[in-house]
């Protein structure tokens, strides 16, 4: 009999302890934070300071032609997982004739020397996440015999990659 | 025998008569204390404190900033003490996978009533009372702050409202 009241009052004092320990509350808190990313691009002109400052780092010979215009691109994650490219297509000329092949596009990235545009270039990677990262984008054109004169538009897409 | 009980009862009469003929018992309009009894009543100190909702959530659904959460935590205090205060404090919000670093509790801000948004940095007295003046509860509203360095995921930490005497 004395052991089921001893069990009994061991079973019901915490019970009881936190029953009259009123003077606290605790509220649990939950955040989800989703996956995001800012982007901001713009055009470059031959006008543009940051244009002009890329292309005084490239020394080219005669057989590249950069393009008067380039692009600058400012972004910014919060996920490790995340990569952003840039994908350039060809050259297709106004007329929707002639096209200059991407094969012959280079990139020069924030004035470095110019890589093969036929690679998606990596603008974001996981190693970036939280900075605020800023690009400075020029398109060179290695001339070819075959390459037709006239005005050509270019074609860029920013392809957003969630690593699995 | 019949005569002793005779007697009893003849006594019994004449007192009783002079009870009903006695001005002084009958007409006596003066309280007299005739007995007395010590009360000793204790009375324990009490407070509590008791909270609309047990839980808060915040959605980070856009680009890093201040977000406010839609749950309102009304706020009841109950105190016989003279003068007590009431604090907030809040844990760091730990990221549900290991390894990831927490929200700091600082993030985290709170209002009273509307009022301005202040940091629950280590136990923040937000509250005043006293005995004398009656308590209405508070609506307390939650902030939190992400920054472009926090990892996506959910994070669970944990605020404590703390009721002390004479603060």
């Amino acid at each position: 009999m004395n052991t089921k009241v001893i069990l009994w009052v061991l079973l019901a004092l915490p019970n009881l302890v936190s029953a009259l320990e009123s003077n606290s509350a605790n509220v649990e808190v939950q955040a989800d934070v989703q996956s995001s990313m800012q982007m901001q691009w713009h055009r470059l002109t031959l006008k543009d300071e940051s244009y002009q400052k890329a292309k005084s780092k490239l020394t080219l010979d005669d057989s590249w032609m950069i393009l008067p215009y380039g692009l600058y691109v400012e972004l910014q994650t919060n996920d490790k997982d995340r990569n952003v490219f840039l994908h350039v297509d060809n050259l297709v000329s106004t007329n929707k004739i002639d096209t200059i092949h991407v094969d012959s596009i280079y990139i020069s990235h924030n004035g470095k020397n110019p890589v093969p545009a036929e690679n998606d270039l990596l603008i974001l990677n996981p190693q970036d996440r939280g900075l605020l990262k800023t690009h400075v984008l020029l398109f060179i054109v290695k001339i070819q015999p075959y390459h037709k004169p006239g005005q050509y538009l270019a074609n860029f897409k920013f392809i957003n990659n969630t690593l699995p | 025998m019949k005569r002793v009980i005779l007697q009893i009862k003849s006594i019994l009469l004449a007192l009783t008569l002079a009870v009903v003929i006695n001005p002084t018992v009958i007409a006596s309009d003066e309280l007299q204390e005739l007995a007395s009894l010590s009360i000793s009543a204790s009375v324990p100190p009490y407070s509590a404190v008791t909270v609309s909702t047990n839980e808060l959530s915040f959605s980070v659904l856009g680009t890093p900033g201040t977000y406010t959460s839609s749950d309102i935590v009304k706020l009841t205090v109950e105190s016989n003490q003279s003068a007590w205060g009431v604090y907030a404090e809040s844990s760091d919000l730990k990221h549900i996978k290991q390894g990831i670093p927490p929200l700091p509790a600082d993030r985290l801000s709170f209002s009273v009533d509307n009022g301005e948004f202040k940091p629950l940095r280590n136990n923040v007295l937000f509250l005043k009372g006293t005995a004398d003046k009656e308590t209405r509860p508070v609506e307390l509203r939650f902030q939190l702050t992400t920054t472009w360095s926090d990892t996506p995921g959910v994070y669970k930490g944990r605020v404590t409202i703390s009721f002390l005497n004479n603060p």
